[in-house]
């Protein structure tokens, strides 16, 4: 009966060997494709490790000092870093000009009440011109000319004389 | 030139360096898939998938103390599991029949020869597919414990263990394979 031993089966596989043509062809076409390109070889081995690592380093601390960098030498500006003063500026500004309006209305309003209520009261004399007009005739204009003139007359009598 | 050092050049984008890799690593990567699948044609696809994928990624390969075989066979190993996972005909015994002999690669004259390995083939594809890597990787190609583990992402113990109870098992189905002729031989 025989016996087949599993290791001497096995090692007979070796004499295995591919199809020359199919090797060749293989080969050409393997040969012809590029490999693409993997962000997995940024980290592949120790030196572009190092590389890719001395990269994004030096692209860090260039960030970190892009506000010194670019910093300007205008006084003011150094003001815009303070948000809580600027906010604090703006609150106020806005007060200011809502008590300037609220004032200038004010006078507004006494203005026009003062108007309206000088309008309304018929007593009160005023410049207005229907009623000038009014009072004038009520006025006796030779009286007032007569008198001036007696006046005048013992005026130059005793210059004369 | 060194093993390394082809890689490196393979890694710029030197085909040529990759050329030589495929000429040395070839004939072993055929064989292990050869072995694993019923048909030659098979056997050549899987072959030429299993190379370009190497060569499209072969800049993610990083050499950690185990050569670059560990890293082909890997990817051969998990390229004949996803070819019988996506076959419609699952591993089958046709290799059993008298067609199949015209399977078998021509350094295999004799008529003896080519049952012999025949009768291996149908023995080892009784194996696990984990099985079947361990043997072959270890007796065919005499790769060491350390490269097969790293291959197959497993221990070196774990190797042993297989490769001992693999061994018992596929002496049990050497002795007890069905010959072409329908005789049976039993141990």
């Amino acid at each position: 009966m025989i016996q087949y031993d599993p290791i001497t089966q096995l090692k007979q596989l070796k004499k295995i060997e591919p199809d020359s043509k199919f090797a060749e062809k293989s080969r050409l076409f393997l040969l012809s494709q590029k490999p693409s390109f993997s962000i997995s070889y940024l980290f592949s081995s120790r030196k572009s490790l190092v590389l890719t690592g001395s990269f994004v380093g030096l692209t860090v601390i260039l960030l970190l000092l892009s506000p010194i960098l670019f910093t300007t030498q205008n006084p003011t500006l150094s003001s815009l870093d303070n948000s809580t003063k600027l906010n604090q500026e703006l609150n106020n500004l806005s007060i200011n000009i809502e008590l300037k309006e609220i004032s200038y209305k004010r006078s507004a309003n006494q203005t026009i009440t003062a108007a309206i209520t000088e309008i309304s009261n018929t007593q009160t004399k005023h410049l207005n011109p229907s009623i000038l007009n009014s009072e004038s005739k009520m006025l006796d204009p030779f009286k007032n000319n007569q008198d001036n003139s007696d006046n005048i007359d013992k005026l130059l009598e005793k210059v004369i004389f | 030139m060194k093993e390394e050092e082809l890689i490196q050049k393979a890694q710029v984008g030197e085909s040529w360096a990759f050329g030589a890799l495929y000429d040395a690593y070839l004939p072993k990567i055929y064989r292990f898939i050869f072995v694993k699948v019923s048909r030659k044609s098979d056997a050549e696809d899987l072959t030429h998938q299993v190379f370009l994928n190497a060569w499209e990624h072969i800049r993610s390969y990083r050499f950690q103390g185990f050569p670059f075989s560990s890293w082909l066979y890997k990817i051969a190993h998990n390229a004949v599991i996803d070819f019988y996972r996506t076959s419609k005909n699952p591993m089958s015994l046709e290799l059993v029949s008298e067609s199949s002999l015209g399977e078998v690669p021509d350094a295999f004259d004799e008529v003896n020869q080519k049952l012999n390995l025949v009768m291996t083939k149908t023995a080892l594809l009784k194996l696990k597919p984990d099985e079947q890597s361990i043997l072959l990787m270890k007796f065919v190609d005499d790769l060491s414990n350390k490269e097969i583990a790293k291959a197959l992402g497993k221990n070196e113990g774990a190797v042993r263990v297989t490769q001992h109870r693999a061994l018992k098992q596929l002496k049990l189905y050497l002795n007890d394979t069905i010959r072409p002729n329908n005789t049976t031989e039993t141990a």
